[in-house]
């Protein structure tokens, strides 16, 4: 088609301007993160992979204005609406145009850091590269076709924009807004627990802008189901466009929206969209706050008609209009409180629910542990566990209906928020995120199910597993000998891979024992650093991090054994020489020196083996102001001495301590951070350091 | 050959058919002799075709003008009869124009001496013309 | 032959052409004149297939123009505001053209161009008007249209250029049939270009005819007679319009100038004349003739 051609060429400087600006930006910030100083060591999300595409996506609006620009201009709309070209294919072809410049874009930018990560030796969900690409693609489009819409409705750039603005974000917008309401007037209906109707992530075009304002939905956002029913707005729209374009008049140009009607309504539309911001805070509509919003939801509606049709007696006739906006608005924030109830008040009895399924319980960072993955995908059909759930589910409805009720009173230290998605016998399925009142009461119940078992017991698969990591000193094999080895002792020992499935009255009851509020850990409880891991399950993202505990005597001697073979052999001796320059006046006001200690097997009154840390921190600056000061420089002096006769260990089973120590020396102008290391001390001076501990526990 | 004043007030159509009359009746256009045509007389004079084209139909059906086709436009045989026939059509104007002098109190004589100056001229033009033509190709 | 029956087309509530009638026979040069926002530049557009009409048809060979691809190859418009693609030069227009004309002859252009003395690879903004009216004209001349719809097209042209212009156009014309539509608020312009005049006048067509006939069919006689006279002794005469002073009477004229003058002289007046008359002339009276009366004192107010 000729005219393909020729429009593909009349938008190339904005094509290849455009493709230039984002490959430039891919190759800079994908190369920082494939080849620079620190590599990323798993992948992305799926946005996070080409994230300016995120906002190339929104240029489609400035290639449907460029596309259809000659619809603004008198000579211009003559000019071609003379040419013996059928509408339909002016249309089609600046749509294939916009098409081909934005979709080959978008492959070359996903193709490019594709590269950068496969050269790199950068890890990658291959699923993601095709559906970035067609997400992408689909949401650049949706833009587009909102803009064509909106140029085939007006005459002038800035009515253009307007109804572009309209048409692709109003319906979102409103639909945000009734999610948003929803969210918090229920309070135990999350983001992610609406529904397919309330959903605002599944027009994938407005998607991208939500994500910006609700994070928790980043890694969501990218998937093959919303991409799909994308489609079906963008087939519509394009329609929608095409039949516009046709019917236009070529005399629309230059004389605002060809028929004034088109004018007051998206001034209508504009007002409602002011108007429903009062609904986003809650606040009453009778109030100073709303007064001024329903003021300037009548500058908007007046002054856009000012630059639309220039007519006072069109904006006299148009204000019925400016009440039906408000009745919108109302309407809708009494919906939102309609819905709010309807969803609220549905509390399935046990016999109504045909199975429960817990989806995990924490969103915020948009990662999962693996556990929790692989917990997520059971469905338990017990008549307990249903009771159990529905009850919560009953409580916690009841506990919003009755603000009265004070969740202060009724705080307890073990309850946990959970999402769940319960199937009920007649075929609906609701999902919620409540809180449960005892995480041990939750896991027993769960216990019941072998899935459940398994799936806590297991560890994420080395196949499964994209970074590994301990300790920035550590090489890849020796993170990978230790994780190995932490496996294999759990697994052989029967462990719980995740703290949050074990049962928590033990581990917590300890720790806010108010007389024992220094001992971290008692016993095989007693912690030493740990290991981070990060994958993927397909094409779910988890991150866990587990810690290493003296249950696992051999992965623990193994980890105080990797640790020293990094260690300075004179670290004991350098410590000493940085407290007695931290200690003497010599010392400037932004010198300082920070001493971490924590000691392990320390016996205890009870008779128990503890885990104790001691942080003491000087600077030059808190000499002069911190009272004090000289307490904690007599502390370091002392564990350093102590320190100075300590050899190195890896036997878990006595007392030893692990030192970890920084200072900043401005007359070397270095900050020394020694790798950090595993002493055992000198049996001459065991009673000393007793004593000493005591005397630190007993001030802090 | 033609001389067309764009400005005046007669019509491009008239002015062709005068013009060609008026140079068959001096001699310039003698029978047997092909006009220009139409398009090489629209691109020089920046004129009609569809105009120049009336005014040579015209000078057809007056019977001053055959056309061959194929080969063009050429003064007719009986054409300078017909043109002389049509000069009497003059006359009667120098009765009326001189009715008018009359009127308006010039004298005999005066009148009588201006048609002698006219003669004059003319009959040396004439000659200079047939000359010319004698020497050089007549062209519009 | 395009033909415009009870064509209306109306802005906003108010009718710019109301039930226009008129045709336009091929292979002539067709003037529309009128006062500005007397629908001159509507019309055209109606023409061109650039407006649907409100009501009414406007057709060529009976098919209506509007979006119909096969007639609209065969037509080139002009407007008055030429509009060109941002730094385009001539080149690049042509072929912007060529992707919606498929006759496009760019040897045509090249040629064209170069008789102007127009540079295809300079941009366009460092084009004058005139130059751009010079541009715009080649590139619809090369369009290989039968049809050309030209919008006041002289304006900004020096007179040599409008010449080379009206050759160009003559040889469409004459060379290929072509018909030539052109508007202005002229009538001296169009007196010499066109062969067909049509005058607009509140949405309408009110007088339509062949420029030469206008011319010789409509004429003014001064004359003379001794003695009493009225006006029966121009009995057998289209007299539109009769003035007197003394003696002497200013008729104007419609029907043969022979015939015409032959019926007075046979009444033996004292003067007889034929006094030449402008086209602005002929369209007064014929205007007055049809019911439009003038102030021409004014200056031409219309009542």
């Amino acid at each position: 088609m000729k005219m393909y051609k020729e429009t593909f060429k009349r938008l190339s400087p904005i094509g290849i301007a455009l493709a230039v600006a984002t490959l430039i930006y891919t190759i800079i910030t994908g190369g920082q993160d494939c080849f620079g100083e620190y590599t990323r060591g798993y992948s992305t999300t799926a946005i996070g992979m080409t994230p300016v595409l995120v906002y190339y996506v929104f240029t489609a609006i400035v290639f449907g204005m460029y596309g259809f620009s000659f619809l603004f201009q008198r000579s211009a709309s003559d000019l071609f609406h003379s040419l013996p070209v059928k509408r339909t294919d002016i249309y089609l072809s600046t749509t294939l145009a916009t098409a081909t410049w934005m979709g080959g874009t978008i492959l070359l930018n996903v193709l490019v850091m594709l590269g950068m990560q496969l050269v790199g030796g950068i890890p990658f969900v291959p699923a993601y590269v095709p559906l970035t690409i067609l997400f992408y693609f689909v949401a650049a489009m949706l833009v587009y076709a909102a803009t064509a819409i909106g140029c085939a409705l007006s005459g002038t750039f800035l009515t253009a924009l307007a109804s572009t603005g309209v048409v692709l974000f109003l319906p979102r917008f409103v639909q945000f807004i009734i999610a948003r309401g929803v969210v918090a007037k229920t309070s135990i209906i999350g983001w992610l627990d609406l529904g397919t109707f309330l959903n605002p992530m599944s027009n994938v075009a407005t998607s991208l802008v939500v994500a910006q304002s609700r994070g928790v939905y980043i890694p969501f956002m990218v998937n093959l189901s919303y991409t799909l029913y994308s489609l079906i707005p963008l087939a519509l729209e394009l329609c929608l466009a095409a039949w516009l374009f046709l019917r236009r008049p070529s005399e629309t140009a230059e004389h605002g929206t060809g028929r004034n009607i088109w004018a007051a309504i998206t001034a209508c539309l504009l007002a409602f969209a002011a108007m429903l911001m009062i609904t986003v805070d809650n606040k009453p509509l009778i109030s100073m706050y709303g007064g001024a919003l329903v003021a300037i939801a009548f500058l908007v509606f007046v002054v856009y008609q000012v630059i639309a049709s220039r007519s006072v007696k069109q904006i006299l006739f148009s204000l019925p209009l400016f009440l039906v906006s408000g009745a919108l608005a109302f309407g809708i924030s009494l919906s939102i409180g309609g819905i709010s109830n309807s969803m609220l008040n549905t509390t399935p009895k046990p016999d109504e629910i045909s199975s429960v399924t817990f989806r995990g319980h924490d969103y915020r960072y948009g990662k999962t542990e693996y556990t929790t993955l692989l917990v997520s995908k059971i469905a338990y059909t017990s008549e307990s566990m249903k009771k159990y759930v529905s009850d919560t589910l009953s409580d916690a409805v009841d506990r919003v209906n009755n603000p009265n009720r004070s969740s202060y009173d009724e705080y307890s230290q073990y309850q946990v928020i959970e999402s769940i998605t319960l199937k009920l016998t007649n075929g609906l399925s609701i999902d919620r995120t409540i809180i449960f009142k005892n995480i041990d009461t939750l896991n027993e119940l769960r216990s019941e199910s072998d899935d459940y078992q398994t799936a806590i017991h297991a560890f994420p698969q080395n196949s499964e597993i994209q970074s590994l990591s301990v300790d920035s000193t550590f090489t890849k094999a020796e993170s990978q000998a230790i994780w190995d080895s932490l496996v294999s002792e759990s697994q052989s020992l029967g462990l719980i891979s995740n703290d949050y499935y074990r049962k928590q009255t033990t581990i917590q009851n300890l720790n806010n024992d108010q007389y024992n509020y220094m001992r971290y850990s008692i016993g095989n409880e007693q912690t030493l650093s740990g290991i981070s891991t990060d994958g993927f399950v397909s094409q779910q993202r988890f991150a866990d991090y587990h810690n290493l505990r003296f249950e696992t005597p051999k992965t623990v001697k193994l980890m105080m054994e990797t640790f020293n073979k990094h260690m300075k052999a004179d670290t004991t001796a350098r410590l000493k020489e940085a407290v007695k320059h931290i200690a003497s006046p010599l010392a400037l006001e932004n010198d300082s020196m920070n001493l971490s200690l924590t000691f392990y097997n320390v016996p205890w009154t009870d008779g128990e083996h503890v885990e104790i840390p001691v942080n003491l921190y000087i600077s030059g600056y808190s000499k002069q102001s911190d009272t004090y000061a000289d307490q904690y420089i007599s502390f370091m002096q002392r564990f350093a001495d102590i320190l100075s006769r300590a050899k190195p260990t890896s036997d878990p089973s006595k007392l030893f301590v692990w030192l970890n120590w920084t200072e900043y020396d401005s007359t070397n102008g270095d900050s020394s951070n020694d790798p950090q290391c595993f002493l055992s001390i000198d049996p001459t001076d065991e009673q000393a350091l007793s004593d000493l501990i005591n005397e630190y526990t007993s001030l802090y | 050959m033609f001389q067309i004043d764009r400005f005046g007030r007669q019509p491009i159509y008239e002015q062709i058919i005068e013009q060609t009359e008026g140079l068959i009746a001096s001699g310039a256009l003698q029978p047997g002799d092909q006009l220009p045509s139409v398009r090489v007389l629209s691109q020089t004079l920046s004129a009609n075709p569809n105009t120049l084209q009336k005014a040579y139909a015209e000078l057809e059906r007056r019977g001053i003008t055959t056309s061959v086709p194929g080969n063009g436009r050429f003064v007719s045989k009986e054409a300078q009869r017909l043109v002389s026939e049509g000069m009497q059509a003059f006359l009667a104007d120098i009765t009326a124009l001189s009715a008018k002098l009359c009127l308006s109190g010039v004298p005999r004589q005066q009148v009588l001496g201006a048609v002698n100056t006219a003669y004059d001229t003319g009959e040396t033009n004439v000659m200079k013309r047939l000359e010319d033509q004698d020497n050089s190709q007549p062209n519009g | 032959m395009i033909t415009a029956k009870n064509l209306t087309k109306k802005f906003s509530d108010v009718a710019a052409l109301d039930q226009l009638n008129c045709h336009i026979p091929d292979g002539c040069v067709y003037g529309l004149v009128g006062a500005n926002g007397a629908g001159k530049s509507t019309f055209l557009r109606l023409a061109s297939g650039v407006y649907r009409p409100d009501s009414g048809s406007i057709t060529l060979d009976g098919v209506n123009i509007f979006e119909n691809i096969n007639i609209k190859k065969r037509f080139a418009f002009l407007p008055d505001e030429f509009w060109m693609l941002p730094q385009s030069s001539m080149c690049r227009m042509a072929k912007f053209y060529a992707s919606a004309y498929e006759h496009f002859d760019f040897n045509r252009f090249n040629t064209l161009s170069k008789e102007f003395g127009l540079k295809t690879d300079k941009p366009l903004s460092t084009f004058s008007k005139g130059m751009r009216r010079q541009a715009a004209t080649i590139l619809a001349l090369s369009t290989g249209a039968d049809y050309y719809f030209f919008d006041e097209t002289f304006d900004g042209l020096d007179p040599v250029m409008r010449n080379l212009v009206k050759q160009k156009l003559y040889a469409e014309v004459f060379d290929r049939g072509a018909t030539v539509i052109i508007t202005s608020h002229s009538l001296r312009e169009l007196e010499d270009t066109c062969d067909q005049l049509a005058l607009l006048y509140k949405g309408g067509v009110v007088l339509e005819s062949d420029v030469g006939d206008l011319k010789t069919t409509l004429f003014k006689l001064q004359v003379a007679f001794a003695g009493e006279y009225d006006k029966s002794v121009f009995d057998g005469l289209d007299v539109l319009n009769v003035s007197r002073q003394g003696s002497v009477s200013t008729l104007v004229v419609r029907g043969d100038k022979e015939k015409s003058r032959a019926l007075l002289n046979a009444k033996a007046p004292l003067l007889l004349e034929t006094l030449p008359v402008t086209l602005e002339e002929v369209f007064i009276y014929e205007m007055e003739a049809l019911g439009y009366a003038f102030d021409t004192a004014e200056g031409g107010t219309i009542k």
